[in-house]
């Protein structure tokens, strides 16, 4: 019971976008996915969504293909940055539409959340402005019946309220009905919490998966005086430095040797989401994650 | 309720400190309903399976029990065990650092008893 | 039948006929309401005849036409129901399915317009109708004079072209969504030109010359629409346009099969 992308790669024009990615979606967790513009998240889901084809490798549910199949493509559900519905259609039609498609729709649930982000249903798709077609996305992604839901950017546009107003909904519906959510967005601190597992995407390879207390176990700051801080992440994962007059931040990404004494100077500390995830995807430090 | 996160601790750890400091000020009086795993969930943006697991803690430390269907209540006693909980503590909690802290600056042993005393005369 | 593929058939399905409702209005509008004002405004009214004007309007070939363009309709669809889940085979199933119940759906109308508006307003029988400019004028002798074969043949071969007709669309359409935006502007200018071209190529060549290279092309499309040995018009056979049509049209379904499997959504 999972959700498995197996080696899947892609190329394009002799690029390559993603690199022999291989991933488990597990049931009912809430997933962030993370990674940089042009990472190839959208690849990715749009890949496992079979939007697209990839060059290489396999996306399969619970063991049968997701490519051009029914019976698995209709158990999961893609939101994404790009609009696919018809501009002139109304959101009403929509969500019929919708309803009719993946059956068992809640349809009550998504009048109750469009009355809350005070979206007018008679209105048509292209006539909403950036942040409401993201909130339409977001209701139809909260309301089909489907086991794995993927949220390219579900805060796109979205004032803090709304914002608020969404996570609260995520949580609502995740604990009414636990399935999993996959989200992917660049706010990481709003929803660093949420997460039960992380994947981090970087230079269309994955360098951190795992669940969150996990990953974060290994993340630390390491501060002190430069000479001493060095010398004791010699040879350690150090993925990124900061320097504020005479002390000297190292971050490191991995488990601390057991035998080498932490000097006096020195302090360690754990470093949260957010920082692990600029530290790791920064493009001018030499990054390996382990 | 005010949970005030910091970022180095894992979130369940939090989550159940939080939850023993309310019990320990009687914010969450003996016998009464604390939040449940959604409302900490939502109010706090923290997945319910992490709130449920910082509650986990406090269950198998038996400050708060689950009634089924209706919700978690602290246990009767559950105020004084934190207190002896924190008795024990108390001496790496704060001892420790304050002799650390104390050795640094250069106070000796008998300054640092004076203004115990002292602080114990003013509050 | 699954039910996504039966879903999916009545979306398709029930969108053909609004749009065809939509076509039928506007083609009132345009062939038969703009006259009369125009004739009403210019004081011409006694110029303006009613039955004339609805016995013109060519619903069967209008809804032809139309068949073909709404069968190309690919991307936008497409890209509703790889949103909803579903797949492409079964996109293509039920285009296809919803073109075969369009397709009876356009010979009912054009058969009752056919026989109950245009042979009672232009004809005096069906026989004349058959006999003035009626595609089934080139096999009307074939089956002999019972009417009511010559008309249900009529039909079935209306059904077919129709069926044609809608797969070519169904077969552009879904190269056409595979293509960038230039390039399908590009085929659009270009196409119709070198067809063109082409055309006056052929005709001037072949003019006056029997003999001429381009005369296979000739014989090959006699012998396709059932012209057997230049057989006198009214004896051709019309089982051989239906055959023909039927293989073209299921060479189109595979083609269209073969490019629907491809689509993608375009970032």
């Amino acid at each position: 019971m999972s959700l498995q992308v197996k080696a899947v790669t892609q190329q394009f024009h002799g690029q390559t976008i993603l690199d022999k990615l291989d991933l488990t979606f597990e049931p009912h967790t809430i997933y962030g996915l993370l990674g940089r513009n042009g990472a190839g998240k959208s690849t990715l889901l749009n890949i496992i969504s079979n939007r697209i084809f990839a060059s290489d490798g396999t996306v399969t549910l619970d063991d049968e293909t997701l490519v051009d199949n029914d019976a698995t493509l209709g158990r999961l559900y893609l939101m994404s940055e790009v609009n696919l519905y018809n501009e002139r259609t109304k959101l009403n039609k929509l969500l019929t539409t919708t309803a009719q498609f993946y059956g068992d729709f809640d349809q009550a649930y998504a009048v109750k959340l469009a009355g809350q982000f005070d979206l007018d249903l008679n209105a048509r798709f292209g006539k909403l402005s950036t942040g409401y077609r993201t909130i339409f996305k977001l209701i139809v992604a909260l309301c089909v019946p489907a086991d794995y839901i993927f949220l390219d950017e579900p805060v796109l546009g979205l004032d803090a309220n709304h914002r608020e107003l969404f996570y609260q909904a995520l949580i609502d519906t995740y604990t009414e009905r636990p399935r999993t959510f996959v989200i992917s967005t660049h706010l990481i601190e709003e929803i660093a919490n949420l997460l039960e597992n992380v994947v981090i995407l970087d230079q269309h390879k994955i360098v951190v998966s795992g669940g969150v207390p996990d990953v974060l176990a290994k993340a630390y700051t390491i501060t002190g005086p430069e000479t001493d801080v060095q010398q004791y992440t010699e040879s350690l994962n150090v993925i990124g430095t900061d320097h504020l007059g005479g002390i000297t931040a190292h971050y490191v990404y991995g488990d601390l040797p057991d035998d080498r004494p932490i000097p006096d100077t020195v302090q360690v500390e754990h470093l949260d989401l957010q920082k692990l995830f600029v530290n790791l995807t920064n493009a001018t430090e030499v990054a390996h994650a382990n | 309720m005010q949970f005030n996160f910091n970022s180095t601790e894992p979130i369940y750890l939090q989550v159940a400190e939080q939850i023993e400091e309310a019990i320990f000020t009687q914010t969450f009086a003996e016998g009464t309903q604390i939040p449940s795993t959604t409302e900490i969930s939502k109010e706090f943006h923290i997945n319910p399976a992490t709130v449920l697991k910082g509650m986990n803690i406090l269950v198998d430390n038996q400050l708060i029990e689950k009634r089924r269907g209706v919700g978690m209540f602290v246990i009767a006693g559950a105020q004084a065990r934190v207190v002896a909980k924190r008795r024990d503590q108390f001496y790496d909690d704060y001892v420790k650092k304050l002799v650390s802290e104390a050795r640094k600056l250069h106070i000796t042993k008998e300054e640092l008893a004076q203004l115990i005393e002292r602080g114990f005369a003013t509050q | 039948m699954p039910t996504k593929l039966r879903t999916t058939t009545h979306y398709l399905f029930t969108e053909q006929l609004r749009l065809l409702g939509w076509t039928y209005v506007y083609l009132i509008a345009i062939f038969l309401i703009l006259p009369f004002i125009f004739d009403l405004i210019s004081g011409n009214l006694k110029d303006f005849s009613l039955t004339g004007s609805i016995a013109t309007l060519g619903l069967g070939a209008v809804f032809g036409l139309f068949l073909m363009i709404t069968m190309s309709l690919t991307y936008d669809h497409f890209k509703l129901f790889i949103q909803n889940g579903i797949s492409r085979k079964t996109f293509w199933r039920a285009r296809i399915l919803s073109m075969l119940a369009m397709g009876l759906v356009g010979t009912i109308i054009t058969a009752i317009y056919d026989y109950a508006i245009v042979v009672p307003l232009r004809f005096d029988s069906i026989a004349k109708f058959f006999n003035n400019g009626n595609f089934y004028t080139l096999y009307i002798h074939y089956f002999g004079n019972n009417l009511a074969i010559n008309i249900f043949a009529s039909l079935i071969m209306l059904l077919l072209a129709y069926i044609l007709l809608g797969t070519t669309g169904l077969a552009f359409g879904s190269i056409f969504s595979l293509l960038s935006k230039t390039t399908r502007r590009l085929v659009l200018i270009l196409g119709p030109i070198l067809g063109i071209f082409f055309l006056f190529f052929i005709a001037s060549n072949s003019n006056g010359h029997s003999s001429d290279s381009f005369i296979w092309l000739l014989d090959l499309f006699k012998f396709l629409v059932g012209d057997f040995n230049n057989a006198a018009a009214g004896h051709l056979n019309p089982l051989m346009p239906m055959l023909t049509m039927l293989v073209g049209s299921s060479i189109m379904a595979g083609i269209a099969y073969f490019f629907n499997q491809k689509l993608k959504v375009k970032s």
